[in-house]
């Protein structure tokens, strides 16, 4: 196992080999990131691969400050919002009556959710309420610092919450009845 | 009923560790620095060093670009045949395809005296002059591919294969002088110059043909022995299929790896009816409807059996040897609840192998 310094290093100097290595450790932890900011793994993917190519030209950047993992994760996050913002405006202003999606669960789930699951319920979310849930409740983002990354108002990213926390809702509630 | 602070917790929790294998592709697109077009938005300021790692990765790109071009759109392909590969591998059809433009002009030359080559026009051996030139300005790794390709670019000119010329978008194909010695009735098509080791280097098919007999009823698992990207008759893109066939089928599958090689694979499938199968249900509801009221695995063949079953807390709920006893979905008398559980079963087919067996079966009410 090759040390992750002994990688960005070699990273730092354009070698392939160890950019193959950075990112068969890194790929599926970020696809499971920037899966949730999209509604299909293809259009995840695209972000994976623009994040990743940000990471290898950026590695001289990285200062070993935070981890490494936390790093490239604040790079697919941002390279997935970019992405996503040039459609937000379309999307901010959905009401959760528009919204009547159809899902096709998998049965047998009746006290536990499988990740498959409340993937299909958080990318079925409109673009808004999705993005400001997964920074809020799993990145953990604070509604002021949101608001900055996605160019809207503290209250927009507050009522943004509540709406996807709401619409979340109503579909586990649905999907405990199945 | 979830409180709305439940939710970000269940969402949280869940997502926290959540990872996705991406598509071999996407390796593959930043390898070869294939750019999303959205990537123009990204800011170079002040990073003199990034900008000069930038351009260097690009006219790479670029030379690699080119030197493959020329590679893939030479036009002409020698054709021929080494008389051992066909005795070693009766059953493989070797398409290969020959990188004419790594020889060297005088080789081409040479060639070019050759009765059977004479069709190459002059305008090739300019165009490969130059792409030797620009081949000699790659890397190390390229020149010894190449003087490996020139050796066997002359044993095929002393090897003086019968060729015949068959105009089918610029590629030859030929009879096969050996034909006889293989089962192959029709003319191999080959297109380049095989390797001797049926190592398959850049630019070279190789048909692979392999067999598999299951029993009936049961998976069978197939694998692509080579290449990083695949291609299956099914749609599958992984390197990993499976597949229920009740007949006799075969399967194939194209795969090529990051050097260009292409093999295709046939796996045959043969169903074979008199050994162990087993069958285990995926659900059961025992509601005493007379439908599904008992989970009962249903198999043939099978000398030992057992099975346990577990709820999802990992308590045993159920446990028999005998393959005829059904579960009826109660615990110690106890009706238990709509829920996953996790069965594993061991048992011993007919040819005295033991197989273990885990899966999930659902309790609905």
């Amino acid at each position: 196992m090759v040390s992750e310094a002994e990688i960005i290093k070699r990273c730092r100097e354009g070698e392939k080999h160890a950019q193959e290595l950075l990112y068969k450790r890194y790929a599926s932890k970020m696809l499971g990131v920037c899966i949730r900011y999209f509604r299909s793994k293809e259009e995840a993917e695209d972000a994976l691969q623009e994040g990743f190519i940000k990471v290898f030209v950026n590695i001289e950047k990285f200062r070993g400050e935070g981890s490494l993992n936390g790093w490239i994760r604040k790079i697919m996050i941002n390279t997935a919002l970019n992405i996503c913002k040039s459609e937000l405006k379309h999307y901010f202003h959905s009401d959760i009556n528009e919204i009547e999606e159809k899902f096709n669960f998998s049965k047998s789930h009746f006290d536990s959710y499988s990740v498959e699951d409340l993937l299909k319920l958080i990318q079925s979310l409109p673009t808004g309420y999705r993005l400001v849930f997964n920074l809020y409740e799993i990145e953990g983002y604070k509604h002021k610092e949101i608001a900055k990354m996605l160019k809207i108002s503290v209250s927009t990213s507050k009522s943004q919450l509540l709406k996807a926390r709401k619409l979340l809702q109503k579909k586990l509630e649905l999907l405990n009845k199945i | 009923m979830k409180e709305n602070n439940e939710i970000g917790e269940i969402f949280r929790n869940t997502f926290k560790d959540f990872q996705k294998e991406p598509s071999p592709d996407v390796w593959n697109n930043i390898k070869n620095n294939a750019i999303p077009k959205s990537y123009g938005k990204f800011n170079f300021s002040n990073s003199n060093s990034i900008l000069k790692i930038v351009a260097g990765l690009a006219v790479t790109t670029v030379i690699v670009y080119v030197a493959i071009q020329l590679f893939n759109n030479e036009p002409e392909q020698i054709v021929t045949q080494k008389e051992n590969i066909t005795q070693n591998n009766t059953e493989q059809n070797i398409v290969s395809e020959n990188n004419q433009e790594k020889i060297s002009t005088a080789e081409i030359t040479n060639e070019t005296n050759n009765d059977d080559l004479e069709k190459i026009p002059e305008q090739k051996v300019i165009n490969n002059s130059k792409t030797k030139d620009a081949i000699e300005s790659l890397s190390n790794q390229i020149d010894n591919v190449q003087d490996s390709e020139k050796d066997d670019n002359q044993i095929i000119t002393k090897e003086n294969a019968k060729v015949k010329e068959i105009k089918q978008q610029g590629k030859i194909l030929v009879n096969q002088n050996h034909s006889k010695q293989s089962d192959i009735t029709s003319p191999i098509e080959i297109i380049g110059n095989p390797n001797i080791d049926n190592k398959p280097t850049e630019k070279q098919t190789i048909i692979i043909e392999s067999n598999k007999t299951i029993c009936f009823g049961e998976d069978a698992i197939l694998t692509a022995s080579k290449g990083d990207f695949y291609l299956w008759n099914t749609g599958s893109n992984s390197k990993t299929i499976t597949v229920v066939p009740v007949r006799p089928t075969t399967y194939n599958v194209t795969t090529t790896d990051n050097n260009g090689a292409i093999w295709i694979e046939n796996i045959t499938v043969n169903i074979d009816r008199e050994c162990t199968s087993i069958f285990v249900p995926n659900a059961f509801s025992p509601n005493n409807d007379g439908n599904n009221d008992e989970f009962k695995v249903f198999g043939t063949n099978i000398k030992k059996f057992n099975i346990k079953i577990f709820s999802k807390r990992g308590v045993l709920v159920f446990e028999t040897n005998n393959i005829d006893i059904g579960w009826d979905g109660k615990t110690n008398n106890q009706n238990t609840k709509s829920e996953v559980y996790i069965y594993q079963i061991n048992y011993v087919d007919g040819l005295n192998n033991p197989h273990k067996k885990i899966g999930q079966l659902t309790l609905i009410k």
